[in-house]
């Protein structure tokens, strides 16, 4: 049963988030373009049989390019790969960067789910994190997104910065105003972005880690109490709506990544792209790759399978050799509660998903 | 006119800063035994360490010749070190000598370390010459320092050369001091050899070398010698003089200072303080004073990586090849694994050993916190010298515990008398005497435990004095006192690196301070680490490291598996950093930081 999923990397923004250090940033409409052509050669080089089962346009902001640039990256994917007929069709979009118009043609050109950088619907936290929307827009573009057909909606929730007194109430509206899909993340201070710096200088006051903890679990609890089921470390869904494109990465899955930092991973290799955009126009062509080794394979199956409630398969860890019960470390957190096994997986019981990391530095030690 | 009236054996005393290495210097420039550029600056002080804490540590002799009233003079100049730890090698140098400079500091005065090297030159019946020193700087009083000198010390300071060592200023008068006032070498050259040993080292081809003065006799290459102490006799290789490079003579005399080598295995067979004689129709009496010295401070010494004990065993022996003062046993710590436990002269010694196993060697090394040597009498009779809190029987066992004590004396400006009672009240110490020496200055004498002392007293006695006490100490032997072992548990378990032997009054106030620091230094773990201070079965602190919650809810973007392959692979490196003690994971800095847990905390 192979799958395949594509991602698609649109690097622009109309504004620099202060949290953030992915590769993204503010560029002029003529870079945009070349940008967009030379995704487009790159896609047309890339043949793989394989059906897709997924294709997730992330970023920075594909709903900034214009809805006709969208149209023809995805057209070339069209014309060289073969769809599954229920693939998930996923997009990024700001809620302030979107419109009607747009929205429709996503649609039309067989978008299926959206996904909104919602982040909170506190308007001083969206200010402090330098967000360019507010609530009020954040909950419209959802409203928006549905009334054209977007049956399947994600908002991204952005946890740990300012203590939020209405949890409970933040989740009923968003599932009120059509969100189906929640991803929950605790902001993680990235080394060198404004935000890091504003928190070294004292400028800004973050919610310290048992705070965050606390406030974690609030979440988890109006989420719980609203239907979203954690199917995975930081995801919460309503029930058949699991993002298809981001379990085939956790299950170790193949897949393809066009544009600038992208990354694929085909037939036990994985392929990175330029970090660089202007090296990117130059030559898109151009690709790192490694092979992983056998432990390496291990590791991440380990690492990415334990971020699903359903943890990482033990059938597959026996076929690298791996025999939980007779490792030490994972004997230990057996025995400290931290994991547990059933008769198929190993998994991270809920209350321990916040130190997955230690967890799986131990399994994999 | 006689040979040996025409030597000149002295040492300058002085404490540290006072200017002692900075004399010596001008002292050989001024005599032409090396000109200017051959001397790199502080000529004498050997070793790095040494010349970056303006310390001198290991003595270097040199021989000059100065010409003075038209007849030639040998002066042969034995550096001693500075330091308290090192007293017994000072008291050796100052017995192959007939004369002392003593530099006192034209702005500082008299302090305590002057006064204590003094006295141990008088007990060797040394002409002493107060020389004053820094008489550049503007904060020079040299009349009222002159005055300290013979309220203080006695002496008559009358005619003591103002000088600058560092400009150069009257350095000849101190030359011709040393020439008219220092007695000659009065030694017979027909008696059997006597030798003292003031310094040895050890060098690769050569062996074990001794500095030496010579009292009486002679030695040659071929001279058949034996050493009084040990007994072991040997062939001598090579005599020779310090230029101040070592350079082979064909015979050293009466009155001479030299090294002599005879391919000697082990430094440990060139004590300080013992005679070196004849093998055959030796000498029937040796010098008097030798001692064997006792170290007064232990500590484990173990390494960052277990893996590499060898390395530290090999480091040890070769520090040992040349400081026959460092002892060490092996020692194996549930916590730290295999090391070693080492004894010092003291505190700076220690210090210097450490500094050098890192520097020298590149071991990463980890100590336990400084303790002293304690006589735990048991009630079967027994008595055992325990060094190491995890050896200590339990209580039921002992009959009493003696602890070595210490005889304090302070220098002081009389603002600072309160403070100082203050804090040798809190180290437990017993008030002897205190005299005023002069406006400026009071002595203060107390009786202290050693191991006290040996807990960061200095530096709290330098931060309360803002730098102007001063400190020297003898030691004055055992006395009972009632001492308790308190142990640390993290997670249940006694972490053995931690014990500490205290007294019964402060093992509360110690074990609270502990545990408080441990919250702080320890790192949430994956569970909740209670910490407690335990004296025998009984918990007398407690504090608990929560259970980590949170570390990263990382969002695993499109495809993006290398960002947390990267973060998986910063975190296998910041773990391979960890220490595991028990079941407990600490980086190493913060297992650092709990040993250097000090007292006033």
């Amino acid at each position: 049963m192979n799958k395949l999923g594509i991602y698609v990397h649109i690097p622009f923004c109309e504004s620099k988030c202060k949290y953030c250090n992915f590769i993204s940033g503010i560029f002029s409409q003529d870079i945009q373009k070349r940008y967009v052509s030379a995704l487009i050669e790159e896609i047309k080089r890339e043949k793989v049989e394989t059906k897709v089962a997924s294709i997730f346009f992330g970023g920075g902001t594909p709903s900034i390019l214009t809805a006709e640039a969208i149209g023809k990256i995805m057209h070339a994917i069209k014309e060289n790969f073969n769809l599954a007929k229920n693939a998930e069709i996923s997009i990024e979009c700001n809620p302030n960067s979107v419109t009607k118009e747009k929205l429709k043609s996503y649609i039309s050109l067989g978008f299926n789910r959206i996904s909104f950088g919602v982040q909170s619907l506190d308007d001083e936290v969206l200010m402090l994190i330098g967000r360019v929307h507010n609530k009020a827009q954040a909950l419209q573009a959802i409203k928006l997104a549905r009334s054209v057909g977007f049956k399947n909606i994600n908002a991204d929730l952005l946890l740990g910065i300012k203590e939020n007194k209405n949890i409970s109430n933040d989740i009923m509206e968003l599932k009120t105003a059509g969100v189906t899909h929640i991803s929950a993340y605790m902001l993680i201070l990235e080394q060198d972005t404004p935000l890091f710096n504003e928190a070294k200088q004292n400028k800004i006051k973050l919610l310290s880690d048992d705070e965050s903890v606390a406030q974690y679990e609030k979440y988890l609890k109006a989420l719980r109490q609203n239907g979203f089921y954690r199917y995975e470390i930081s995801n919460f869904a309503l029930k058949d709506y699991k993002c298809k494109h981001n379990l085939n990465y956790w299950e170790c899955g193949e897949y393809l990544g066009f544009g600038v930092s992208a990354h694929s991973y085909i037939n036990g290799v994985r392929y990175s792209n330029t970090e660089n955009i202007s090296e990117y126009l130059k030559n898109s062509k151009y690709k790192n790759y490694e092979k992983l080794t056998k432990q390496e394979k291990l590791e991440e199956l380990i690492m990415l399978g334990l971020r699903t409630k359903r943890g990482v398969s033990l059938k597959k860890l026996e076929g690298f050799g791996y025999k939980v019960l007779e490792n030490k470390n994972a004997l230990k957190m057996i025995s400290l509660g931290l994991i547990k096994m059933n008769n198929t997986h190993l998994y991270i019981t809920s209350k321990n998903f916040g130190i997955a990391n230690q967890i799986i530095l131990r399994l994999v030690e | 006119m006689d040979r040996q009236e025409k030597i000149r054996n002295f040492c300058i005393i002085a404490h540290i800063d006072h200017g002692k290495s900075t004399l010596a210097d001008r002292l050989i420039e001024k005599t032409g035994t090396l000109s200017k550029r051959e001397m790199s600056d502080q000529l004498l002080d050997s070793m790095d360490i040494e010349r970056e804490r303006g310390i001198t540590i290991k003595l270097t002799p040199t021989r000059m010749f100065y010409n003075y009233e038209g007849e030639e003079y040998t002066l042969n100049l034995i550096d001693t070190p500075g330091h308290v730890d090192f007293t017994y090698e000072v008291s050796r140098s100052l017995a192959a000598c007939e004369g002392a400079i003593l530099i006192v500091d034209a702005s500082q005065g008299v302090e305590a370390q002057t006064l204590a090297n003094t006295y141990l030159a008088l007990d060797n019946n040394l002409e002493i010459l107060p020389v004053i020193n820094k008489i550049d700087l503007p904060s020079a009083r040299p009349e009222e320092v002159k005055e300290e000198i013979e309220e203080v010390i006695g002496l008559p300071a009358d005619e003591a050369p103002l000088i600058s060592a560092k400009e150069g200023i009257n350095i000849d008068k101190v030359l011709e001091q040393i020439i008219k006032n220092v007695p000659c070498p009065k030694g017979s050259e027909d008696k059997p050899l006597k030798a003292l040993i003031f310094d040895s080292y050890y060098d690769n081809f050569k062996g074990a070398i001794s500095f030496v003065r010579i009292f009486d006799g002679e030695v040659k290459t071929g001279t058949k010698i034996k050493m009084m102490e040990t007994g072991k006799t040997y062939e001598v290789t090579e005599v020779g003089v310090f230029t101040p490079a070592m350079k082979s003579v064909e015979k050293l005399e009466a009155g001479d200072v030299g090294y002599i080598a005879a391919s000697i295995k082990n430094v440990a067979d060139t004590k300080v303080g013992d005679t070196i004689t004849l093998a055959e129709n030796g000498a029937l009496e040796a010098l008097p004073g030798y001692k064997s010295v006792q170290p007064v401070v232990f500590c484990g010494i173990f390494l960052t990586d277990g893996s590499k004990f060898n390395d530290l065993k090999d480091a040890l022996e070769k520090l040992k090849l040349n400081d026959a003062s460092l002892v060490f046993t092996p020692e194996n710590s549930q916590a730290l694994g295999f090391g070693f436990r080492c004894g010092f002269l003291g505190l700076l010694h220690m210090e210097i050993i450490t500094e050098r196993l890192e520097r020298e060697f590149n071991l990463d090394i980890i100590t336990t916190a400084p303790g002293v040597s304690y006589n735990v009498y048991k009630t079967n009779g027994d008595m055992l010298e325990v060094s190491n809190p995890t050896n200590l029987p339990s209580p039921v066992e002992i009959d009493r515990i003696e602890e070595p004590m210490a005889k304090l004396h302070i220098y002081t400006p009389p603002e600072y008398v309160g403070a100082i009672m203050e804090l040798c009240k809190e180290k437990r110490g017993e008030f002897v005497d205190m005299q005023y020496l002069d406006k400026k200055r009071v002595r203060m004498v107390y009786k202290m435990p050693l191991n006290e002392m040996i807990y960061d007293f200095f530096d709290g006695l330098k931060s309360r004095t803002r730098g102007y006490a001063s400190l020297d100490y003898e030691l004055i032997g055992f006395e009972p006192s009632d001492l308790i072992r308190l142990d640390i548990l993290l997670n249940g378990e006694v972490c053995d690196a931690l014990s500490l032997i205290v007294h019964k009054d402060k093992a509360y106030q110690r074990g609270r301070a502990i545990v408080e620091k441990l919250k702080k230094v320890i790192p949430r773990q994956m569970f909740e680490v209670p910490i407690q201070a335990s004296i025998g079965n009984k918990i007398i602190a407690r504090e608990t490291v929560s259970a980590l919650r949170k570390d990263v809810l990382a969002k695993c973007y499109g495809g993006d598996i290398t960002r947390k392959r990267k973060l998986l692979e910063k975190q296998k490196e910041g773990k391979k950093r960890m220490r595991q003690i028990g079941s407990i994971e600490l980086p190493s800095e913060a297992f650092m930081s709990i040993l250097k847990l000090d007292d006033d905390e």
